[in-house]
């Protein structure tokens, strides 16, 4: 019964050493450099040597990537220019050099202590990640912690040709408190994780399309989807856009006014909801795609 | 000469319920009759039993009386095993108790340590709980009784459903010196399931506007255990699970206890432990212990009550649990506690302080707790005669002398070094010892477990065996040496540390073959409560704050 490491558990360069190829990763930017955010140490505010993300490159089953890992355990993996830099760098390279880049994202979105200079570095970002999808360098965004992927963060994660995700993981652009700030706890109550979790999370994505693998919580079960998708690309052209916005069109239409997470889950065909939401992330994928 | 007339009581019984009069059909109450009833049947200088444990509460019937005033009802000398409810801290603060014995206030605690500042908490003394029923059978004996079950049926049988709890060891003392024993109950039902108290004994009931509060208190969640957690676990399976053999066991509550359960069928499974240690349990329906049940460890279990979420799983597993002819789970306060007082080879659960002569105590200036049940099974049974490999293996350790047992029951105490937010668990003098506590308690200081009963204590740092030292002094220097960076740690000598290393009495994590370096979460059968729930094949429902899909 002894298993590996949980993944959503693992700090950033533990889910790196985990994925790559051992002894392959080579960081950029490391610790001892000491690129720090000149912003939080105006503010009096701990600073960290990485700013709160590793980036490098490393071998996946012999094949060269650029990885970045983001560290939540800092600031919530919030972007600031540093780590918004590092982020646009990586995926300059990747373009560049015709290399797969994979981003593991664990952020609620840019750092409010430096918010312009974090907005700005995600929207480089996204045109860098824009840069390889034209180049046909395939781009993956990890999605499989609790902090999950949020603001731009989120943005910058559906940006990727594709997401892999655990049942852990969580994509949105506006976070639950947020919601429930804006909106009302009568219309989205934070505190209530059930719901968070249906309508943000692994499998929910999984169902809508949002996200393109659902895997186990396991580096091993991780590196093997990414491994599957490293020769994939996604096209970006007009016909593109114009069909993913008529199928968020539909989805707005049909779920736009639903207010039971459990619909739109009986919506997309999952019969039995209590067994659909103890299955793991492969067995809910299994049964969706029965299902459908 | 005339015979002195001896059944006095039962007349005066007699004339309270007729005083009730209309306001009951048959034995039957409606709520809104409740506060007018409770004035006419509970009379100035009544010993009166408010059923509370920790988990279930007469929680109606606490908040009915709580509604009335001092000139409805006062003088009364109030005894129960928990003040829970803010409805009992009413009681205090209106000036209705003359007197209270009772074993625990979790939850009120902060509020019982204001009511002793300000000198409205009269208490006789804080009891543990077997102690505090045996009272009830000699002098703090119940006028009336006020407790809750699950059903009752049209005649006034109960059900008491998971939670039996104390019930019994309320009513058998009240019903049978001809006391008044009034029943809240969820509902009036035709049949019962079963039924766990005669209707003989009950002499009124109501069926209250909403059903008892049940906690689960008992119910913790493996993503909240810590690595270091988990290395405490692994060092108390190898230096005292597998060193002595325990077979039979209590765990507390904590998530020190909850690591070991999770460790049975992973790291325990991998030591070759399974069928030679932890076969039968005296422990609540602890869901972390789901991966060890399925894994074919556990024998037998028997429990003082229920946890909220394992009525099916208990009810699937009949074998394990003790369950009634129903089908459903069984649960005794009283007999629990006897058993883990006798029975069982171990006790091991946490503590907030331990001081340096190994005495433990969860009181504090500001917060007084009591005891519950915990002394009761953390201690040395005097009156034990029967032999097991364990109890005579600590025995030899602790070297009897001529007039004392061959054995020793395993009295563990796990603490990690440092509380939450730096404070330190080790300490020279308990807070317990605060005067203005000690006066508001006669003279004793509310102690949960004694340095005397204590075998081993359990750190991070690694365990001293208590039983083995032979002096106060030596015990002082083996609980330093696992203290760690408290200030009592630092006070340790290092000669005196590798002195009762080398002989045992002090082990580090290697001593006992554990590596801190694998000491992971990962290691846990489940990491969450949905892991729990998976292991339970759909059979456990955890409560809704614990549910995240």
């Amino acid at each position: 019964m002894t298993r590996g490491p949980l993944f959503h558990e693992q700090t950033a360069r533990q889910r790196i050493a985990a994925l790559v190829d051992p002894g392959s990763f080579d960081e950029l930017l490391p610790p001892p450099e000491r690129i720090t955010s000149p912003y939080l140490a105006q503010l009096g505010i701990p600073v960290s040597f990485d700013d709160g993300v590793v980036i490098g490159h490393a071998k996946i089953g012999g094949r060269k990537v650029y990885l970045a890992a983001q560290v939540g355990q800092f600031v919530g993996g919030a972007v600031g220019e540093i780590h918004g830099a590092k982020l646009t760098g990586l995926f300059k390279a990747a373009a560049r050099d015709r290399t797969p880049c994979i981003v593991i994202v664990e952020s609620g979105g840019v750092r409010l202590h430096e918010g312009s200079a974090g907005e700005i570095a995600i929207a480089e970002t996204m045109r860098a990640i824009f840069e390889c999808r034209a180049k046909k360098v395939p781009t993956i965004a990890v999605i499989c912690s609790d902090i999950g992927a949020y603001g731009g963060m989120g943005i910058l994660s559906t940006c990727c040709d594709f997401r892999v995700m655990t049942e852990h993981g969580r994509l949105g652009i506006s976070g639950p408190i947020v919601i429930e700030k804006w909106m009302g706890k009568k219309a989205y109550d934070s505190s209530n994780r059930a719901l968070v979790w249906k309508t943000s999370g692994g499998k929910t994505k999984y169902l809508l399309g949002d996200a393109d693998s659902l895997v186990l919580d396991d580096a091993g079960a991780i590196r093997e989807a990414i491994s599957k998708l490293l020769g994939k690309s996604s096209a970006v052209s007009l016909k593109a856009v114009k069909a993913r916005q008529a199928e968020l069109a539909k989805r707005l239409k049909r779920f736009g006014q639903t207010e039971d997470a459990d619909a739109v889950w009986k919506g997309m065909g999952v019969r039995d909801i209590e067994a659909a939401s103890l299955a793991s992330g492969p067995e809910f994928a299994a049964m969706a795609k029965r299902e459908k | 000469m005339t015979a002195a007339n001896l059944a006095l009581r039962r007349q005066n019984k007699a004339k309270r319920l007729q005083k009730v009069g209309r306001l009951a059909r048959g034995k039957f109450v409606s709520p809104d009759n409740v506060p007018q009833v409770l004035k006419r049947i509970i009379e100035p200088g009544d010993i009166l039993c408010l059923e509370g444990d920790n988990q279930k509460q007469a929680d109606f019937l606490a908040s009915q009386l709580a509604s009335l005033e001092r000139k409805d009802l006062r003088d009364i000398h109030l005894v129960m095993s928990c003040i829970t409810l803010p409805a009992h801290i009413q009681l205090f603060k209106k000036g209705m108790i003359r007197q209270v014995d009772f074993c625990y206030a979790g939850p009120q605690g902060t509020a019982v340590a204001d009511l002793v500042k300000a000198k409205k908490f009269p208490v006789g003394a804080i009891h543990t709980y077997n102690e505090l029923y045996a009272r009830y059978y000699i002098d703090l004996t119940p006028r009336v009784a006020l407790i809750a079950a699950a059903q009752a049926d049209r005649k006034g049988n109960l059900f008491l459903a998971a939670n039996t709890e104390e019930t019994p060891a309320i009513v058998e003392p009240t019903a049978f010196s001809d006391g008044i024993v009034f029943a809240q109950v969820n509902e009036i039902v035709d049949t019962l399931p079963r039924i766990d108290i005669p209707a003989d004994q009950v002499d009124l009931v109501v069926q209250a506007p909403y059903p008892m509060h049940l906690q689960a208190l008992f119910t913790r969640d493996p993503a909240a255990i810590t690595d270091v957690q988990v290395l405490m676990a692994m060092v108390a399976l190898r230096g005292i699970y597998e060193k002595y053999g325990v077979q039979s066991l209590n765990h507390g509550v904590g998530f020190n206890t909850a690591a070991i359960e999770l460790l049975l069928p992973t790291y325990g499974e991998r030591l070759g432990l399974k069928g030679k240690i932890c076969k039968y349990w005296m422990v609540n329906p602890l869901p972390t212990m789901i991966p060890a049940i399925e894994s074919g460890w556990v024998e037998s279990v028997f429990a003082v009550g229920g946890e909220v979420g394992m009525e099916r799983y208990t009810a699937a597993h009949s074998d394990v649990f003790f369950t009634g002819r129903d089908g459903s789970f069984h649960s005794n306060r009283a007999m629990g506690q006897l058993a883990g007082h006798y029975g069982i080879d171990m006790f091991i659960g946490a503590s907030l302080q331990v001081d340096i002569n190994g005495n433990s105590s969860t009181v504090s200036k500001n917060r007084i707790t009591g005891f519950g049940g915990a002394p009761n099974m953390g201690c040395q049974p005097a009156g034990r005669r029967h032999p097991t490999e364990a109890w005579l293996k600590v025995g030899a350790e602790a070297n009897p002398g001529p007039g004392s047992p061959p054995g020793r029951k395993l009295v563990v105490q796990m603490v990690e070094t440092f509380q939450a937010g730096r404070v330190p668990t080790f300490v020279e003098e308990l807070d317990a010892q605060d005067p203005s506590i000690r006066k508001a308690l006669h003279g004793v200081t509310p102690v949960m477990i004694y340095g005397d009963d204590v075998t081993h204590i359990v750190t991070e740092e690694g365990i001293a065996n208590l039983a083995a030292c032979r002096s106060i002094a030596e015990r002082q220097a083996a609980i330093r040496s696992v203290a760690g960076y408290t200030p009592v740690g630092l006070k340790r000598r290092k000669r005196d540390t590798e002195e009762l290393r080398r002989r045992g009495i002090v082990q580090f994590p290697e001593d006992v073959g554990v590596s801190p370096r694998e000491a992971s979460r990962s290691l846990l059968a489940a990491q969450d409560i949905k892991g729990l729930v998976r292991w339970s094949n759909g059979l456990y429902d955890p409560p809704p704050q614990f549910v995240d899909w």
